[in-house]
């Protein structure tokens, strides 16, 4: 019997559920194995009327029971083997996510300021009267003084994509952990991925925008909102960092 | 059941073992049922199904030996729903277990009473 598609998204709790379960159920037959596990996801679908809600979800697998129990009844006399908690949903895979993304952002932000610059010069020149013809030359003819300062700016956005360059195994090692663990979810995830590169590229474009309209004051003003948006990027990244601690901390319970 | 009574617990596990597959069966007469559903209906009371996931296996195992059949059908704003129904060897096998019940109930009961 095909499954029909058109199934909600699955929780990260659920999901978690369901992979253990289906771990457990080794050298059951492949037939009832897939029943058990369809069954079972329907249930839970059924139960929580597709609702992310931790609270539905977390009271849905407590009726379920452990996945020890049905893989037990699964088995009949025979004793399901303990399991682990897998490793991509380990409490310290947060941690390492959450400290790799806020180096990465880090040196994304220290790079590119270091090598954008304003530079600010002056410059003096003077430049002789051309004497008229039949008029006495004076011993020290008048000069004529002219200053001139000048404001150059060395574009910010190079120095972004080197600073994302620099940080790429940070942010990359950090991709592959977000990427094969249960602990958040499709949309968090995508947070997660985006944050390093949207606050590079703001933090290498805003300033370039500011002296492109306003000149030397919309460098530094496109600087502070580069600043700010990276404070906000971190910001972010530790509350998923600490939701997923805390859905981890669930699994064990 | 006394919450937290092992040996209690430990009992129930094994008479249930036997039975609990003719509760299925016997829910399923007449009507076809999703497994929430059932999972629910055997858990009333906490006696026939101590954890709804177990049921699952023991679903898979009855439509593997062609007892229960399923079917999907479409719900009210949800996914569609998979429904199992009773086969006539299902029914059979209810029927049997119903006359076998009978007589292990009063032998049990004639046994205790004595």
């Amino acid at each position: 019997m095909n499954q029909p598609t058109g199934r909600n998204v699955v929780h990260p709790l659920a999901a978690q559920y369901l992979a253990e379960l289906d771990r457990l159920l080794v050298g059951i037959d492949p037939a009832v194995r897939a029943d058990t596990m369809a069954g079972v996801h329907e249930h839970l679908d059924v139960a929580t009327g597709g609702s992310q809600d931790d609270a539905r979800v977390r009271e849905a697998l407590a009726q379920l029971g452990s996945p020890y129990d049905v893989a037990a009844e699964a088995h009949g006399d025979r004793i399901a083997p303990p399991a682990p908690v897998p490793l991509s949903s380990k409490g310290w895979l947060p941690v390492v996510v959450g400290v790799l993304l806020g180096l990465a952002l880090l040196l994304v932000v220290a790079v590119a300021g270091a090598s954008a610059s304003v530079v600010t010069s002056s410059s003096t020149s003077s430049s002789a009267p051309v004497a008229q013809e039949g008029a006495v030359v004076p011993d020290e003819p008048d000069q004529v003084q002219v200053e001139s300062t000048q404001v150059e700016f060395s574009g910010s956005l190079g120095g972004t994509f080197v600073g994302l360059f620099a940080s790429l195994p940070l942010w990359v090692a950090a991709f592959i952990l977000i990427g094969v663990s249960a602990l958040w979810r499709q949309r968090e995830k995508v947070i997660l991925f985006a944050v390093v590169p949207a606050v590079a590229l703001a933090f290498g474009a805003l300033p370039e925008i500011g002296w492109a309209l306003i000149g030397e004051k919309g460098v530094y003003g496109g600087a502070w909102i580069g600043i700010a948006l990276a404070i906000a990027g971190v910001v972010l990244v530790v509350r998923l960092c600490r939701r997923a601690s805390h859905r981890s901390r669930g699994l064990r319970t | 059941m006394e919450p937290g009574d092992a040996t209690m617990s430990t009992m129930l596990t094994h008479l249930r073992r036997g039975a609990l597959e003719y509760c299925v069966l016997s829910l399923l007469e007449g009507q076809e049922r999703y497994g929430l559903d059932i999972a629910r209906e055997l858990s009333l009371g906490g006696v026939l199904l101590s954890s709804e996931g177990t049921l699952y296996p023991l679903l898979a195992r009855l439509r593997k030996a062609g007892q229960v059949d399923t079917s999907w059908r479409e719900s009210t704003g949800g996914p569609p729903r998979r429904y199992y129904s009773l086969t006539s060897g299902g029914a059979e096998s209810l029927h049997g277990f119903r006359s076998a019940w009978k007589l292990f109930r009063d032998a049990v009961d004639t046994a205790l009473d004595t």
